[in-house]
């Protein structure tokens, strides 16, 4: 009798146990989290100074900054935003009108495609080695200088060195504005050679 | 009674046999030897020389994706391979491997930016609708005197395809305005807006997956003002996102 009582006394901590092992619920891993830990590249960014130089008017240095879409393998997507002091002194032309305030600045929004023709390896050791390339760029944009603005295009060879989490650049870029005021003095085309610096995103 | 004859004939066939197999392995070894192995790249691009090679049965962790390319490392070196060359006996889960796949699909939406015979600037966005594609499209010109801009919505559709090149229409309506000074849609240079009716036929030529480079022949009626006919040829570059 004594054991019968305690079997009934613990029919209901089985009775749970057992339903408890029934709805319990067996997950299945599909492997995918592991895929999660995979970061991915999407792009560049980078700042840079360049160094700018062009007819009537003196050389200037100008930064910048800009920002890489990695479209595959060789061709990008590229953005750039540029200021630079445009003049120093004051422009004016024979009748005293002045043509150019004193200190204008020059900012230039430009978008474009970039194309790397070459692509290698470099060492300075012969123990550590980065990758590089040599990419021709298109820029098309804006130009605003003072109270003027012009659509601006531009021809760019950029040497980058690519290491893993950071990469560097040089450039050399040749420019025009189509501005009428800076086509009347001549000051809307000319040069420049900068370096870049940058990471990824 | 042992004849020299009997003798050599099944030792003959044997030899033959021998040289036959030992000819077929010479021939297929290199193939097979060249499947089992993986050729790591120093940069993600088949520019980049092979810095090292590791069997397709060797653990790898992936590190990083950029593009179709993978960053693998064994634990000592590391090295970047195609997504399409990952083999399922590399460490990587077949799941992984198809998601890895996937991230590379063009997505839906299209972006476009060009530059148009017009001088002016082009920027476009699109997405699919049924079979179709639904598109915005504006273009903006400030050349001197000609400053003007216009915004059409319209439906995209592929008309054929040859080889890596294909063929898409447009036929869209829109708006456009002609600022002070611009003879576009007024002779007399006054500001006005029209409403405008575009086709256009792009030539479709793939770069990379997700980017192809377009020329674009487009032919804008406006149905109002001057009721003018404009014509353009234009470079445009289109992305998916």
């Amino acid at each position: 009798m004594k054991y019968l009582i305690l079997c009934l006394l613990s029919f209901p901590l089985l009775a749970v146990a057992e339903t408890t092992d029934i709805y319990q619920p067996r997950l299945k891993v599909a492997g995918l989290e592991k895929s999660q830990d995979i970061s991915r590249r999407y792009g560049s960014w980078g700042i840079g100074v360049a160094q700018q130089a062009q007819d009537n008017l003196s050389s200037r240095t100008a930064i910048n900054i800009s920002g890489r879409w990695f479209a595959g393998e060789r061709w990008y997507l590229l953005g750039t935003l540029q200021q630079a002091p445009f003049n120093g002194d004051e422009i004016r032309d024979g009748s005293g009108q002045i043509l150019f305030a004193a200190g204008e600045q020059a900012n230039v929004l430009a978008g474009g495609v970039g194309y790397a023709f070459l692509q290698g390896t470099a060492s300075l050791n012969g123990q550590v080695s980065y990758p590089w390339q040599v990419a021709v760029e298109g820029l098309i944009g804006e130009q605003y200088t003072g109270d003027s603005s012009g659509r601006y295009t531009g021809l760019v060879f950029s040497w980058q060195i690519l290491a893993d989490d950071y990469w560097l650049a040089t450039e050399w870029r040749t420019y025009q504005s189509d501005d009428s005021r800076l086509d009347q003095l001549n000051v809307n085309k000319g040069v420049q050679w900068g370096i870049s610096f940058g990471s990824y995103f | 009674m042992l004849v020299p004859g009997n003798f050599l004939h099944p030792l003959t066939r044997t030899m033959g046999w021998l040289l036959c197999i030992t000819a077929f392995c010479l021939i297929s070894a290199p193939s097979w030897a060249q499947q089992d192995q993986l050729y790591l790249r120093k940069g993600p691009g088949h520019a980049y020389p092979v810095i090292f090679e590791v069997s397709s049965t060797e653990q790898l962790q992936p590190l990083r994706q950029q593009g179709e390319w993978l960053l693998l490392t064994n634990g000592r070196r590391q090295g970047w391979l195609p997504v399409s060359d990952v083999p399922e006996s590399s460490g990587l889960s077949r799941a992984q491997i198809w998601s890895l796949n996937d991230a590379l699909r063009p997505g839906d939406w299209h972006l476009q930016g060009g530059w148009n015979s017009e001088t002016a600037l082009q920027l476009g966005i699109s997405h699919p609708l049924s079979q179709y594609r639904l598109a915005a499209r504006y273009t903006r010109s400030d050349a001197g005197e000609q400053a003007w801009s216009s915004a059409e919505l319209g439906l995209e559709h592929l008309l054929s395809r040859y080889s890596v090149w294909s063929l898409l229409g447009f036929a869209g309506l829109g708006v456009g305005l002609n600022e002070e000074g611009s003879r576009r849609w007024d002779k007399l240079g006054q500001e006005t807006s029209t409403a405008l009716f575009t086709l256009s036929a792009d030539v479709i030529w793939p770069l990379e997956t997700r980017l192809d480079v377009r020329l674009r022949f487009q032919a804008s009626q406006a149905l109002a003002a001057d009721q003018s006919l404009h014509t353009a040829v234009a470079l445009i570059w289109n992305m998916s996102l």
